[in-house]
């Protein structure tokens, strides 16, 4: 046998149509032997290398893709069909599977579209990547801050690098009225500067932008304050009326809107119009004023002009073409060096655009976001669901390999390659992926609205579309998770050799069982651990919902006071029937909005101070709220004249008096003020704090200031309280047309100023409810494989006079030993995590091993159903039968 | 009637296959032109004229047995088909007719100048 040039067979070879290949080859094969005998190997290589060449033509060379796509595209037309049929046929696995991956994937898809919204903002403004804002650290505050000093956007741009920056002030927050036109709105928003629309993409409807805000006293409106000021008449040009109420910029909706007293702001023309609803933005405002009005309004102090502070403004930079971020940073650590001794041991940092909607938390943020950190702890929630749900995908595969091998040797048998098998079981993974996707989808459309119908959720005002590029991401998501799911069974089903599963001595092994039962055990170990936290959550939830605040909030309405007077709005509500009685009040006790004071008995700087919660309420007020007075006498009206105060227990124990009469007439200095209190009543301890604050073991000062009064209580009586609302808010627009009545009841405050903790409750307990179902999904997988297994051997059994019970446990033994090794892992374990924060908050639900057990027992209870379901099937069985057939 | 394209090489081909009968490959058709027709044939001339063949369906093809001096490749036989004996049968008779047109003079005169050159 003579060997031709290999080179140039190669050649033919490589170029040839698969379908001549061979007979071409042994035709050269047979001329050339007989050439070498003949002519001598030289002149038959030469006559080889010819003939090779010869043969490179049109008839002879391999289309350029034609015969492996046919084959290509037959096979995969098999792979899908093979994997249509395997899903129809076992019916049940199929479930599990699709089933398990469709609601992990669910809470995925959810936080993927959360993300992708909040990547949606703020890609309007032309010059995005250029812009970033300054954020300051203090020494020893932990917290970075959005906020930065006011004199640092005017300093900025006397360095190289900056082509324009901007400020934006906040602190505003009252009524815009359009006085000729009788109509009044609230707003807030901030003071910013002409730069503002240099640097942001915002378009004006109305107005020009280089002059909307460069001269004092002018104002820029949201289209929808202008839609309800001026709704028939051109906004621009018009003179509005600013009342400043303290409103805060971020609008938390407890029912009661914080409001301090009102300020005059004075007259400003309108000099442009803002629809932002075509801008996603954390910029949020009704109106913007022109900076240059703040000198104006006595209303930032010197201190809060300076260096020194930096808790008012926000700095944004646009820098120049082609400057980077680092050259930014530069120039910000120079000011720091520079002005190291007015700066108060601040240093700055910067943030880019991108980072601001998506980015760390932030002490004195613009708007509520959802932190990464938030984020980040939702995707490790939803990636530990999914990796579970793959868990279940790989598990049941690999259980059922025994299934799949004789066809998997009869492949191998008939050609195909360890590569061909593997990728047909991708592909099957990824059948199943997709499918699961269009069943995620239908979940992902039930639990949206009840996601968003959630209170913290309506605050960070996420919005949810689908859009095309999301719907790619969903796919390219289904991907990856059909190719993680798939890769470990392909990759072992693959391995497989022909011999020994055709021949029927396919081992599974009891290491691999092992590794199975492990993954389970891990499954229910999270399960066990989301069901007790959402316990442990709920039952603190319900805990702040029913504690008892030892005071009468029952039927009484709280009412913002909006500017108005508050001995006018008395008189006047006084009058409707129904309202039994009414008083007033700064802050609203056991809500979330306070107002700080600290004291102390001589008032000299070395002596002890006290913080306090420094309330301001009319005298009515104490026995509104049921409070009891127990020694002394309550305030009256002439006590605010008297500097007198009513304090609460605990700080008649901090003075340092047993007897809360000794208390009496004694004085107190509060804030460093120069004239003292005096005490002249003391109240019985109740809790005044927002349940999460504290229990009310604070010092509490009450005193009679009627020009800061926000607030009425107004106590209905009767059965209708709702007709009683009806009358007032009659009776509220016959004092104050401009404004509308808005009053909430005060149980109802008190339950949303809750509610987030009630909220991530039900978030835990939605990811508890999840874990469960695909642990128990897994759970029942594996039941269901293992007893199919043993049918015969059960049959065999029964048939030897083994009872049911004794099957039901031979069955169920090894089952019920991991959801028991289980429990023993995870029940320590999330006892003492959750003991972790639960002692670190003030008014704790009891926790237990109580609340342990109940997860556990849960648990178990789910475990236990669910085997059992199918070793009863099977203990059942009639034995005739199981071995009937063969 | 039905058009048959058979070239000229295409149709010696064909009448190798059809007197190999039994035995017509690769190497057996190549050598029995070249012994008869005494002219030179590539294997890539021979291979692309019978694909052409087979794809007009004018031949039918099967693998043979593998044998040790071909280096395990098998064989393919080629056999003609009923559409190709047709084709071959109509390219004669093209061919007869022409041949029976020739007025017996145009040959003469041939014939006469040859006597005369």
């Amino acid at each position: 046998m003579h060997n031709p040039p290999q080179l140039f067979l190669k050649f033919f070879r490589w170029f040839c149509h698969p379908r001549l290949v061979k007979p071409i080859e042994g035709d050269l094969m047979e001329l050339y032997e007989e050439r070498v005998l003949e002519l001598g190997k030289k002149k038959a290589d030469r006559k080889f290398i010819k003939d090779v060449l010869l043969l490179f033509r049109k008839d002879i060379i391999k289309p350029a893709e034609g015969s492996i796509k046919l084959n290509y595209y037959g096979m995969l037309k098999n792979y899908f069909k093979v994997g249509v049929r395997n899903i129809l046929k076992y019916k049940t696995f199929s479930f599990i599977n699709i089933f398990g991956l469709a609601v992990a994937m669910s809470v995925s898809m959810l936080i993927i579209l959360m993300i992708a919204n909040q990547d949606k903002a703020d890609q309007f403004h032309p010059n995005k990547e250029r812009i970033y804002r300054i954020l300051t650290a203090k020494e020893g505050d932990g917290m970075l801050r959005a906020t930065s000093p006011l004199p640092m956007a005017e300093e900025l741009l006397n360095y190289s690098g900056i082509e324009k920056s901007t400020h934006l002030v906040r602190g505003i927050g009252g009524d815009i009225e359009a006085r000729d036109l009788n109509k009044s709105t609230e707003a807030r928003g901030f003071f910013a500067d002409e730069n503002f629309f240099e640097v942001f993409g915002f378009e004006l409807e109305e107005g020009a932008k280089s002059s909307a805000l460069k001269d004092p006293r002018s104002i820029v409106i949201s289209k929808a304050v202008a839609d309800r000021l001026f709704k028939d008449v051109d906004p621009i040009g018009q003179n509005i009326q600013f009342t400043e109420r303290g409103l805060d910029a971020i609008k938390l909706d407890f029912g009661v809107a914080r409001g301090s007293e009102s300020v005059d702001w004075g007259q400003y023309i309108v000099t442009g119009v803002v629809d932002l609803s075509k801008y996603p933005t954390h910029i949020k405002f009704d109106a913007l004023i022109s900076s240059a009005t703040i000198d104006q309004l006595e209303f930032l102090t010197d201190h809060q002009k300076s260096w020194g502070h930096n808790s008012r403004s926000y700095t944004y930079v646009l820098l120049s073409q082609g400057v980077s971020g680092s050259e930014l940073q530069a120039s910000l650590n120079q000011i720091t060096v520079e002005k190291e001794e007015i700066l108060n041991e601040q240093s700055f940092q910067i943030q880019a655009m991108e980072e601001i909607n998506v980015g760390r938390f932030l002490a004195n943020p613009i708007a509520l976001r959802l932190p990464i950190e938030g984020y980040y702890i939702l995707a490790i929630l939803a990636f530990a669901i999914m990796f579970s749900a793959c868990l279940n995908y790989t598990n049941l595969s690999i259980a059922r390999a025994l299934t799949r091998a004789k066809e998997i040797g009869v492949r191998k048998v008939n050609g195909a390659t360890k590569k061909d098998v593997f990728f047909q079981f991708m592909i099957e993974s990824i059948l199943i992926s997709l499918i699961s996707l269009l069943v995620a989808n239908a979940v992902l459309a039930l639990i949206k609205p009840l996601f968003l119908n959630l209170w913290a959720i309506q605050h960070l005002g996420p919005e949810l579309d689908l859009t095309f590029s999301i719907l790619i991401q969903f796919f390219v998501f289904a991907l990856c998770v059909g190719v993680f799911a798939g890769l470990y069974p392909a990759t072992r089903l693959s391995k497989f050799t022909p011999v020994k599963v055709l021949k029927g001595n396919l081992s599974s092994g009891s290491r691999k069982l092992g590794l199975k039962a492990a993954l389970n055990i891990t499954q229910f170990v999270f399960s066990l651990f989301f069901i007790i936290t959402a316990i442990v959550i709920i039952r603190q939830f319900n805990h702040y919902l029913s504690t008892d605040y030892g005071m009468q909030t029952n039927s009484i309405l709280n009412i913002p006071l909006q500017g108005n007077d508050h001995k006018i709005m008395m008189a006047e509500l006084s009058t409707v029937p129904g309202v039994e009685q009414i008083s007033a009040c700064l802050t609203i006790p056991a809500l979330p909005i306070s107002h700080g004071a600290s004291y102390s008995t001589t008032g000299a700087d070395d002596e002890n101070w006290y913080p306090s919660e420094f309330m301001s309420v009319s005298p009515s007020f104490a026995e509104n709220l049921e409070l009891t007075i127990i020694a002394g006498k309550n305030l009256d009206n002439e006590s605010e004249g008297r500097r007198e105060l009513v304090i609460n227990e605990f700080a008649t124990k901090l003075m340092g008096h047993d007897n809360p009469n000794d208390a009496i007439n004694q004085t107190l200095f509060i804030d460093k003020e120069a004239e003292p209190w005096k005490v002249i009543g003391v109240i019985k301890d109740f809790n005044f704090q927002s349940a999460i604050m504290g229990e009310g073991e604070q010092s509490l000062l009450m005193r009679n200031d009627p020009s800061v009064f926000s607030y009425l209580n107004i106590k209905i009586a009767g059965n209708d309280p709702l007709k009683v609302t009806k009358l007032l808010s009659e009776k509220w627009e016959s004092v104050d047309p401009v404004h509308q009545m808005q009053g909430t009841f005060y149980d109802e405050s008190i339950a949303r100023s809750n509610q987030w903790m009630g909220d991530l409750g039900a978030i835990i307990g939605y990811f508890a409810f999840l874990a469960i179902l695909i642990s128990c999904l897994g759970l029942l997988g594996m039941a269901v494989y293992t007893t199919e297994r043993r049918v015969k051997e059960v049959g065999i059994r029964k048939v030897l006079g083994a009872g049911s019970t004794q099957l039901a446990l031979m069955l169920g033994r090894s089952f019920l030993i991991l959801l028991g090794v289980a429990i023993v892992i995870a029940a320590p374990l999330s006892y003492f995590v959750n003991k972790l924060w639960i002692e670190n908050i003030p008014n704790q639900a009891p926790f237990g091993v109580g609340v342990v057990l109940l997860g556990s027992l849960i648990m178990l209870v789910l475990g236990i159903l669910t085997i059992g379901s199918q070793v009863f099937k099977v203990t059942k069985s009639n034995p005739v039968e199981s071995l009937k057939y063969e | 009637m039905k058009k048959f394209q058979l070239g000229e090489f295409e149709e010696i081909v064909m009448l190798t296959v059809a007197i190999l009968y039994d035995d017509a490959y690769g190497v057996s058709i190549k050598k029995e032109i070249e012994s008869r027709l005494n002219r030179g044939v590539s294997v890539g001339a021979l291979q692309s004229a019978l694909k052409r063949l087979e794809d007009k369906d004018y031949l039918k093809s099967h693998d043979g047995d593998a044998t040790q001096e071909r280096a395990g490749r098998p064989k393919r036989y080629y056999k003609i088909t009923a559409l190709g004996k047709e084709a071959m049968e109509y390219t004669k008779e093209t061919r007869n007719s022409l041949w029976d047109a020739i007025p017996s003079i145009s040959l003469d005169v041939k014939f006469a100048r040859l006597f005369h050159a």
